[in-house]
């Protein structure tokens, strides 16, 4: 749910990344923290339990400073991603503007990367909002593995991830390492992109 | 692969699995190593192998249950508390605010520092008695029955509500403890003198600021059982379009008492909108918890289009729940 302040040309906007536990979330808003510094406008929250999992979110403020006259402020969120914090899901996603969906690329997590996605389709439903119709863009996270040299650990082709993922939604996707930080940039940049552009037609904020 | 290299490449899988956290996949592929190495490994060459492997396991295996103990959800600091009040919620009426603030507390685990915001709106007449009940609720929720029950008790003794808000919470705190098969008695509230409950009924039916669920308390279910309502997050009213086709709106819960939702329809829903008068029966909703899904039905309290504040041009809608 963006704000939008008439008066001081403001908005304010909220990104929720999205995705099954361990694929890399709090990873990539981490890489984010250190690197866009001057965007970043104060410290990054994270709450999490002793073995260092997602207990409620992760939340970083940015300033994206004045793109067409309006003075752009993002808060990115994560959400936790163990089945069982459903309803805390929930609460983190109420009001997102956009979504990135980090998707694990090990084989082993096929599976779960469908069921997450799922369960984002469901509570967007329950948040009246639709997965067709938000901004999203998709991030195949951990590609680094496959370029270790002598890897055997089964990783799945992009194309598969396509299949299993994208096929419906066709949105922008990124294979990425939020542990090295490629592709990271360019999944916020284009999941930023698209929701100003949607928030455009909703408040027609740009001058 | 030889068998050598695929013991080794799997050896490799399960540490880099465990490192990133997810343990029950080098769990699964410890298991399946095991398994590999017993139908292709002669004994006299696989023994020290395989114990090797079990200690991996054992550890893995008390990490797992490590995992689970620490899923006890911990007392943030003040300033994380601010942040989560701030950051979810949505009310822009300050008592409002101030009771959602404390409500989104509980439901991110913060029950001392909910209750110490409940106890402030215990002052405010319009929500003292959500207030008490939602103290009731921290208390079983974190340190226990016995302190809910004493808390009732020390309220009974203050004197702080009035007769039929104490018959209420009585109700209330009887109803937690048989949902939890607790067998404790409570006291219940002396009767107060017939002329304070009518004073007090007088002051209810003058009151402007009341809550939705007062101002329409005088409407009581057929049965005259009140549930305990879970807390509603969204409610789903399913329609028939025609043609056998059903679609469903679903709408956010603004504000929720007992058995009563407060949603705000966008004046999007026009289809929605045209139908919907006071006394309107809604057969089939869906009705949106945390835990649960529940289908029931319900009754169009209070239909009204709001005309002023943030949500101006939409409308607001007060429904009686039943559940199936
Ligand atoms: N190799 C590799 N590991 C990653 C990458 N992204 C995350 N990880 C690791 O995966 C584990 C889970 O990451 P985390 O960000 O906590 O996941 P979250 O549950 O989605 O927030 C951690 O051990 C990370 O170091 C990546 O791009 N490459
Ligand atoms: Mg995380």
């Amino acid at each position: 749910m963006a704000v939008f302040n008439l008066k001081s040309r403001e908005i304010e906007c909220k990104i929720v990344f999205y995705g099954p536990g361990r694929s890399g979330k709090t990873t990539n808003l981490e890489y984010i923290f250190r690197t866009y510094k001057k965007q970043v406008s104060d410290q990054m929250v994270t709450i999490d339990t002793e073995g260092d999992r997602t207990l409620f979110f992760d939340f970083l403020p940015m300033g994206l400073g004045k793109i067409k006259g309006c003075d752009v402020k993002v808060q990115l969120y994560t959400v936790p991603g163990q089945v069982q914090y459903t309803s805390t899901r929930k609460l983190v996603l109420k009001g997102a503007d956009g979504i990135v969906f980090v998707a694990d690329s090990f084989s082993i997590r096929r599976e779960k990367n469908m069921l997450s996605l799922k369960d984002l389709d469901q509570n967007l439903k329950e948040c009246g909002l639709n997965i067709f119709r938000i901004p999203l863009v998709l991030q195949y996270n951990k590609r680094d593995i496959a370029d270790i040299p002598g890897n055997t650990i089964p990783i799945m082709p992009v194309e598969e991830m396509q299949n299993d993922l994208n096929r419906q939604l066709k949105v922008p996707y990124f294979p990425a390492s939020a542990l090295s930080g490629q592709g990271v940039g360019a999944t916020l940049k284009e999941c930023l992109k698209l929701t100003l552009v949607h928030l455009q037609k909703e408040f027609n904020w740009a001058q | 692969m030889g068998i050598k290299e695929q013991i080794k490449s799997a050896l490799q899988e399960a540490e880099i699995y465990r490192a990133q956290g997810l343990l029950n996949e080098a769990m699964l592929t410890y298991k399946n190593l095991i398994e590999l190495i017993n139908n292709n490994v002669k004994p006299e060459n696989s023994q020290q192998l395989l114990e090797g492997i079990n200690n991996k396991v054992e550890t893995l295996k008390k990490a797992i249950s490590k995992y689970k103990e620490s899923e006890q959800i911990p007392q943030l600091s003040a300033e994380i508390q601010n942040l989560i009040k701030e950051k979810f919620t949505f009310s822009t009426d300050k008592e409002s605010a101030t009771l959602e603030g404390a409500i989104i507390l509980t439901k991110f685990g913060q029950f001392e520092r909910a209750i110490k915001e409940f106890n402030k709106l215990l002052n405010i007449d319009s929500l003292r008695l959500v207030a008490a009940k939602n103290i009731l609720r921290c208390y079983f929720a974190s340190s226990g029955a016995d302190n809910a029950v004493s808390q009732y008790e020390e309220w009974l003794k203050l004197g702080i509500f009035s007769a039929a808000q104490e018959e209420k919470i009585n109700f209330f705190l009887g109803n937690l403890l048989k949902e939890k098969g607790i067998g404790k008695k409570i006291v219940a509230p002396e009767m107060k003198k017939h002329a304070d409950q009518q004073i007090l009924i007088d002051k209810i039916a003058s009151d402007k600021r009341k809550t939705p669920s007062e101002s329409l308390s005088h409407i009581s279910k057929p049965d005259n059982k009140r549930e305990e309502f879970l807390d509603i997050t969204s409610v789903g009213i399913i329609m028939d379009i025609g043609q056998k086709k059903e679609s469903e709106v679903v709408l956010d819960v603004a504000f929720q008492s007992e058995d009563m939702v407060s949603l705000i329809i966008p004046d999007r829903e026009k289809a929605l909108i045209e139908k919907f008068k006071t006394g309107l029966k809604l057969n089939n909703i869906n009705f949106y918890s945390p835990i649960a899904i529940l289908n029931g039905s319900g009754i169009v309290l209070a239909f009204s289009k709001i005309d002023s504040g943030p949500k101006k041009g939409n409308y607001s809608l007060d429904l009686r729940m039943f559940t199936n």
